[in-house]
Order: structure tokens, then sequence, then C-alpha cells
């Protein structure tokens, strides 16, 4: 068994991080106070080829296979500290330009995807609703067919993008009598059009840089030509973004445990307490071994996620238990850090604290760790 | 065992192992019971790209391939002509 990556792949790691470390970084701690969109380092990213990565070439991207895709995704996470930032990119990719790629006509994709590679629009993507969480078949946003369009009634919250979008895929219920089997399409919606109101952005624990807000849909025509797909695949849609969300978005996060850790190290060898650096003390490394474990296998599972999408398996499962271990990782390794660095680390200064506050949604968001839970327990015959 | 048996065994085994259910016939309807919810769907899915060696595409995701034990024998037999 070869884990060896190539080195145009290992390349890419390199300078994505390297990137991210030199142009991502500028003002983090004041933006998340501001709860400020990096525009500048989104063009920045644009410019370096990030927010077209896995799009082919034909349509302004990269190219970039899923393995190679989610190497890039970790040294994102772990170059960049603007977390907000790293998961509006994720929301673009997956949430909108993969669902484009994957079912799009090809004059949605054609008139779309070169736009979203180059970042000169961003994308979004609306599923969850006030009364739909966890349970995201029972939306009820309504998209009634009347002649050659739909007519959109109903609300999203909890849009990740929403307040910067310029085009959301937007799912709706189109035969209410079916539900997840044929009842739900997706459609893609451009700002702007009358009967779509973008609520104001919304106050939140962490990511403060990624704006999240509610999208109210009243009476709103929609063409037939930007449905995504067939009617009634909406399921399917969805089901592809989380795949790529689960896997991808998580990739980043494994950067980002990654260096919360170094911090850690850094942190451990060079504080002094009863005379000792704390680092020597089993109770302060013992907390930096398990981050280094939950960094390692959630990492092996990612690449395998890579490889059998590749071979064209389905990764329901293996997604789900990463999805699962990272996010769970990642918010115990925000934790620890806090602890090592102690009063330091509570202190808004030093941008540990932010990481606690950041990493709290990863357990919520691409379906909870209790959903991800139900997945493998169905996977398990239960 | 035939491919419906199969089906059927793994239904039974799979997706509805807490229900009382005494045998289940080709044409039950799946979907409309409950025993084939979103993920049900894809596990399906899976076994029937494995067990009968077929592919399915993302244009087959759709219930009235699933809806019963018959409709996914038809939809196994027109995958592996196609193939």
């Amino acid at each position: 068994m070869d884990f060896e990556f190539t080195a145009e792949q290992l390349a890419i790691a390199r300078e994505i991080k390297a990137f991210a470390k030199k142009e991502l970084n500028l003002s983090v701690l004041e933006r998340d106070t501001e709860s400020r969109f990096d525009r500048d380092g989104w063009k920045k990213c644009a410019e370096f080829g990030i927010l077209g990565l896995p799009i082919p070439s034909e349509y302004g991207g990269e190219g970039a296979d899923i393995l190679t895709t989610i190497l890039a995704m970790e040294s994102l996470g772990n170059g960049c500290c603007d977390n907000g930032l790293v998961h509006s990119i994720n929301s673009h990719l997956w949430g909108c330009s993969i669902p484009l790629l994957r079912f799009g006509s090809e004059e949605q994709k054609e008139k779309y995807l070169p736009a979203l590679s180059k970042g000169q629009i961003i994308g979004a993507h609306a599923v969850t609703e006030p009364d739909a969480g966890s349970d995201v078949f029972s939306i009820t946003t309504s998209a009634v067919k009347t002649g050659d369009s739909y007519i959109l009634n109903g609300s999203k919250s909890i849009v990740s993008n929403g307040p910067i979008a310029d085009i959301v895929i937007v799912f709706a219920v189109t035969d209410p009598q079916r539900s997840f089997a044929g009842g739900v399409s997706g459609f893609i919606v451009e700002a702007g059009i009358p009967g779509m109101t973008i609520g104001s952005p919304l106050k939140k624990m962490g990511l403060n840089t990624s704006p999240i807000s509610e999208i109210f849909f009243k009476d709103c025509k929609i063409p037939q030509l930007q449905l995504l797909g067939k009617e009634g695949f909406g399921t399917g849609i969805f089901n592809e973004t989380m795949v790529w969300e689960r896997s991808c978005l998580f990739a980043c996060h494994i950067g980002t445990m990654e260096r919360i850790l170094d911090e850690c190290i850094n942190y451990a060898k060079s504080r002094k307490q009863f005379g000792r650096f704390i680092g020597s003390y089993q109770a302060v490394s013992h907390q930096m071994s398990d981050m280094k474990m939950n960094i390692e296998l959630g990492r092996l599972m990612l690449h395998k996620i890579g490889w059998l999408k590749l071979q064209g398996k389905k990764i329901m499962l293996e997604t789900a238990i990463a999805k699962l271990f990272i996010s769970e990782g990642l918010k115990k390794a925000a934790l620890a850090a806090v602890q090592i660095h102690g009063a330091y680390g509570y202190m808004a200064e030093m941008g540990i604290e932010k990481e606690v506050r950041d990493s709290v949604a990863a357990t919520i968001y691409s379906g909870t760790s209790e959903i991800q839970r139900n997945i493998i327990s169905k996977y398990l015959g239960l | 065992m035939t491919e419906k048996d199969q089906l059927r065994d793994f239904i039974l085994k799979e997706l509805a192992w807490d229900r009382s259910l005494d045998g289940l016939s080709d044409d039950y309807p799946l979907l409309d019971n409950g025993i084939v919810d979103s993920l049900g769907m894809l596990k399906l899915l899976e076994f029937i790209e494995d067990k009968f060696t077929v592919v399915l595409s993302d244009e087959d995701l759709i219930p009235e391939n699933f809806e019963s034990i018959d409709a996914m024998a038809e939809i196994i037999e027109k995958r592996k002509i196609a193939a």
C-alpha cells in the first residue's frame, strides 16, 4: 500500500500553506471582533486558484482530483488562522460549485462555474429552515411549477455566505407527497431576484468572519432553466454536497488541529513552571499526544476517502466516520490548547480562545455528531 | 438464491430488522411503508452495486427504482444489459 503523495501534490500543499501564512492572516483578531469578512483575502485565494481547485480547467478551475483537494484543504486550514474565511471558501466550493459541476446542465456550468472558480461571484447553499435542521427533508419551502417557471415561498435559516452570496443553491419541495423520495428539488437562485430577501448577518459564537443570514422567499419566480438537475433530485444533490463537505472541509480542520498542536508544542517548550518547561510534565505532554493521535487518524481516514472516491465508490459511511471523529477532535484540541496556555489561553489577545469559539460549530454543521452516529448505526444494520 | 431473494434477505436483515414483517412480497411498497428511507436508499444502492456488479448512476437514484423488490430487480437487469 503506497501512502506517498506525488511530488506535484506535495508542492501544491507547500505552496498553499506558504501563501495562506503570508497573505490570509492579517488582522484576523480584529476582523473576528468586528465580524468582518476578508474580501481581500477572498480575492487573493481566487487569484491563487483555491476557489476553483476541483473544478475542471474548461470551466476556469485547476482540475485537481479529490485527493489532491483534500491535501490542499489541509494546507489551507493549517496556514490560515482566519477559520471564518476558510469556512466561507468551503461553503462556496462544496455547497455551490460542486453541485453545479455534478448536476448542472452544460449551459448552467458555462454560465456560473468560471465566475465561481475565479471568485468573481460567491456561492452559497440554502437548505436548513427554522423547523428543519437535522430533519432536513422536512423542509417546507415550496417550489410550485407555473408555466415555465417555479414560484418559491418559504424561508431558510443559517445560510453560510448568505449576506455576501451572488448565487444560492436553494432546496425546495416540488412534490409534498414524496419528501426525500423525489419530493425535493434544487434551484440555482441569483441574489437580488424579486421575491428573495436576504436577512441581516446573524451574530454568533465563532467563525465571525464568515457571514451567515436567513433568506426569505415570497412569490419568488424562478425560470425553469434554473432547476438544478432533474425535478425531485434534491436528495441526490444534497447527499453529494455532504460527501464533499464532510471530507474536504474537515481536511481544513486537520490542518487547523496541526496548527493548534504546533502552537502548543512551542508554548510548552518555552514556558517554565516550578523550574521545568511545562512540556516535560506528562499532564501537559499527554494532551498533545492525544492531539497528534487524532490528527493522524483523521488524516488517514480522509486519504482513504479520497482514494475510495477516485475508485468510484460510495463513501457515505466513511465520510460520516471522518466528520464525527475530526470535528470532535478539533473541539478537544482547541479546549486543550486553552488549558495548556493557562490564563493566557483565555485571553483574546493570544487567539487561542478564538479557536475554541470557532471549533464548536464543527460538531453541528454538515450534520451534527448525533446524525453522523445515526448514519454509522444505519450502516451497522441497526 | 435469486436476485429478488437476495434483495429480500438484505432488506429484512439490514433495513427492516426491527419490524415484525411476515415475509416481504416482491411488490410490497418499501418507501410508502417507511422500510426504505433516504439512508436506506443509499445502503441499497451500495448493496446492489457490490452484490450484482452493476453500476448505478445518479439518474438511477430515484424513488421509482427502489419502491419495491420488483423495481430494484428491474433496474439491476437494465444495468446488466447496458454493461
